[in-house]
């Protein structure tokens, strides 16, 4: 068997802090990565695919 | 993303595709145990899905895959303003926030479809980009925040997320091994790493 796949642990102390500044950074640049042109070709993958 | 646009269809990885395509070699033992053994049995305990991108011209070939499942972030904490006062107080106040994400479990290529002549870019990043836009999509059902990767500790994946924007969860390897309950003594053998899509923009 494989390695197990991971759970994501509760983010606790320092740990918490230092995810809470990341995701703030992050939210100030919410948006500021044009990601059109992969999400249209997304969309086509989609529309293709067999699920 | 040309080339899996083009060239493959993406379709749920289960035992019909086991069974009716090659092996699928990622070049990497762990990760092909897992493909191989594994996803049926976690998709059956709706632990995990696994989809796979085969190749056109030859559908029993697959050239990616990836196993994914609902999780979420959840930080508890006590915010620096209300320390000193909750400290003298009991029983203590936390905060906790507990933000949605997917979990890529796995993800691989297979070795031979790693770069595609005449492609801008490589068949990883463009799994990636498809995975990322697949949570931002309109179309999705639930809220997702984040992406988390359960990546091997290795320098080729770490290097791979990396590129692809990925951060670790964790500052360390230390706190990582604290945080998951594993002793000093024993090795990482996979990191938590993230990506906020809130930066992605659609149109």
């Amino acid at each position: 068997m494989a390695i197990a796949i991971k759970s994501i642990p509760v983010l606790k102390d320092k740990a918490a802090a230092h995810f809470t500044v990341k995701i703030a950074e992050n939210s100030a640049k919410k948006s500021s990565i044009d990601f059109s042109k992969q999400t249209s070709v997304a969309s086509k993958i989609l529309a293709k695919a067999k699920l | 993303m040309g080339f899996l646009l083009e060239s493959c269809t993406l379709k749920p990885y289960n035992q019909e595709i086991i069974d009716s395509c090659q092996p699928f070699d990622c070049d990497h033992p762990d990760l092909n145990d897992f493909f191989r053994n594994d996803v049926e049995n976690y998709s059956a305990e709706l632990l995990g899905k696994t989809y796979c991108f085969t190749l056109d011209e030859d559908p029993s070939i697959i050239v990616c895959a990836f196993t994914i499942s609902n999780d979420s972030i959840k930080t508890t904490h006590l915010p620096n303003s209300r320390k000193k006062k909750v400290i003298r107080e009991i029983p203590r106040e936390k905060h906790m926030r507990s933000y949605p994400a997917v979990l890529i479990g796995r993800l691989g290529v297979h070795k031979d479809y790693r770069n595609v002549e005449g492609e801008e870019d490589n068949t990883g990043k463009q799994l990636m980009d498809f995975i990322k836009s697949w949570f931002i999509d309109g179309a999705n059902k639930t809220g997702c925040r984040f992406i988390v990767v359960d990546s091997y500790n290795e320098p080729r994946a770490l290097r791979y997320y990396a590129k692809n924007g990925f951060e670790s969860l964790f500052s360390t390897e230390e706190q990582e091994r604290e945080f998951t309950g594993l002793p000093d003594e024993v090795k990482l053998s996979t990191r938590l790493l993230f990506f906020d899509l809130i930066v992605l923009a659609k149109e």
